[in-house]
């Protein structure tokens, strides 16, 4: 059966530009110098459980602010957006940890953060220490970390959190060869359980090895919307030429 | 609902946990800082001001006024120091402001309890009057949290508001019986304690530790109006935009 997890109807994203940071002291001085940008318009989008959809389109076209509206990172200026599950984000993976907090008490914090209940942390723990393979370090503090060792363990605690839906963008080959090959195993593991994973990246050999169906966004618009080898085919004649 | 709430208290941990870590003095400052405060300006004060028992009157007020002035300059800016957070993920976004307030209000009843301990020991505590503490602790909590959060939201907008939260600070200590006592006030300047919403927390502040203080039913009760006003647009203002306040970092 065909259980529709995303649901977009007629969804536009209005950001009001600014060349600075905005101060109240200039707004009431009437100093205000700004541009509307749509980064998107009325986009009308559904998809199923278990599918996993690449995005592509050039810088700008809107494939950040696509993730982070299904995300519910930021609200749609219009329309509707419907999404059942828990979704998680693998984009920004350095971030919500304490650098004068141990390992461990980082990875309750995290796990909070994106939405895991403090059982199923205390649950998940050891594979999550174990994953990162961060040994010793768990009762460091997080600031004797390096910067592979962090985003490792920001990776750890999103996949054992266990999502419906994964959010990945080109960062997501993260840490040293050995983890990077880890975590797309995991991945891949994911995809094969059925869960649904959304990917915004440039890099289009990794959409087509790991997408059925890839969109195309264009200034905020669907360009394209079908199997992976064709729009991919269609986006490098029209972009790369 | 409840993930919300547990989220809340693992910030908050975290808040007072790094507090500890950096320093092992962090704590013994929160409670330094106000008795040092209070041995300069009871020094110099008291020869102006006539309030009996001057230096407890003044570590009275300036306890609950550190938590004031440092929940709100740490508040403000919150957002946008953590704007990394607010991309990972959709949590419940107030957490972030309230988590500091309640750290910093874990202090203060730390700090109230060893003054309480202290009295208890060398002075006396009176009661009843020791009750309104309760009363003036929630009144203080949820009226710092609905100042917060509007002050936070609109940093995010506005990038100068914590100048201006800085500025008011300032103006509002002096505003608030902490230096002096209702009974000191020129009768025509009254009116100061009727719209400024923590006259009454702090006089409640002052009954309940030195038995004496407190102010009319008609000042309380303007007090209160302003402060349910002042946390009624904060709530508001947050509800507004907390579905995205990653737009404007």
């Amino acid at each position: 059966m065909v259980e529709l997890v995303i649901k977009l109807n007629q969804v536009s994203k209005k950001y009001v530009l600014r060349h600075e940071k905005p101060t109240l002291v200039e707004n009431i001085l009437g100093r205000r110098t700004s541009e509307i940008y749509w980064a998107l318009r009325n986009l009308n989008l559904t998809i199923t459980k278990g599918e996993k959809v690449g995005i592509i389109g050039v810088n700008g076209s809107g494939k950040t602010t696509l993730l982070r509206i299904i995300g519910g990172i930021t609200a749609p200026t219009g329309g509707k957006v419907e999404v059942r599950g828990k979704v998680v984000s693998l984009i920004e993976l350095g971030a919500g940890f304490h650098p004068d907090l141990t390992g461990e008490e980082n990875i309750y914090l995290n796990g909070l953060l994106i939405g895991m209940s403090k059982e199923k942390i205390k649950k998940e723990l050891k594979k999550i220490i174990k994953f990162a393979g961060l040994g010793k370090f768990i009762d460091a503090p997080f600031y004797t970390y390096s910067s592979g060792m962090r985003l490792r363990l920001g990776f750890s605690v999103a996949v054992y959190s266990n999502p419906d839906i994964l959010l990945l963008d080109e960062n997501i080959a993260v840490g040293d060869a050995d983890f990077k090959r880890k975590s797309l195993v995991k991945i891949k593991e994911f995809i094969k359980k059925g869960k649904t994973v959304l990917m915004a990246s440039h890099l289009l050999e990794m959409i087509e090895h790991n997408c059925s169906r890839v969109i195309w966004l264009d200034k905020g618009k669907i360009k394209e919307d079908g199997r992976a080898s064709e729009v991919i085919k269609q986006y490098e004649k029209k972009v790369l030429s | 609902m409840k993930h919300d709430f547990e989220f809340i208290l693992a910030l908050t941990e975290r808040e007072i946990k790094a507090r500890y870590k950096r320093a092992v003095f962090g704590f013994l400052w929160m409670i330094l800082n106000p008795v040092f405060q209070m041995l300069i300006i009871g020094l110099i004060f008291s020869f102006f001001i006539e309030v009996p028992n001057y230096f407890l009157f003044l570590l009275t007020g300036l306890l609950p006024w550190q938590f004031f002035s440092l929940s709100l300059s740490k508040a403000t800016p919150s957002f946008t120091y953590e704007r990394a957070m607010l991309y990972k993920s959709k949590f419940f976004r107030a957490s972030i402001p309230i988590a500091i307030i309640l750290a910093n209000f874990f202090h203060l009843m730390v700090a109230l309890g060893l003054l309480l301990l202290y009295l208890l020991i060398t002075q006396k505590i009176y009661f009843p009057e020791i009750l309104i503490l309760f009363p003036a602790l929630v009144w203080f909590l949820v009226f710092t949290i609905g100042v917060s959060l509007l002050t936070s939201v609109l940093q995010i907008r506005f990038r100068d508001i914590n100048f201006f939260v800085q500025a008011l600070l300032i103006l509002w200590f002096y505003a608030t019986p902490i230096l002096y006592n209702f009974t000191i006030l020129p009768r025509d300047l009254s009116w100061i304690f009727s719209i400024n919403p923590l006259s009454v927390v702090f006089e409640w502040f002052h009954l309940a530790i030195l038995g004496k203080g407190g102010l009319g039913l008609k000042v309380v009760l303007a007090n209160l109006a302003i402060s349910v006003l002042i946390v009624f647009i904060g709530v508001m203002v947050y509800k507004k935009q907390s579905k995205q306040l990653v737009d404007w970092l």
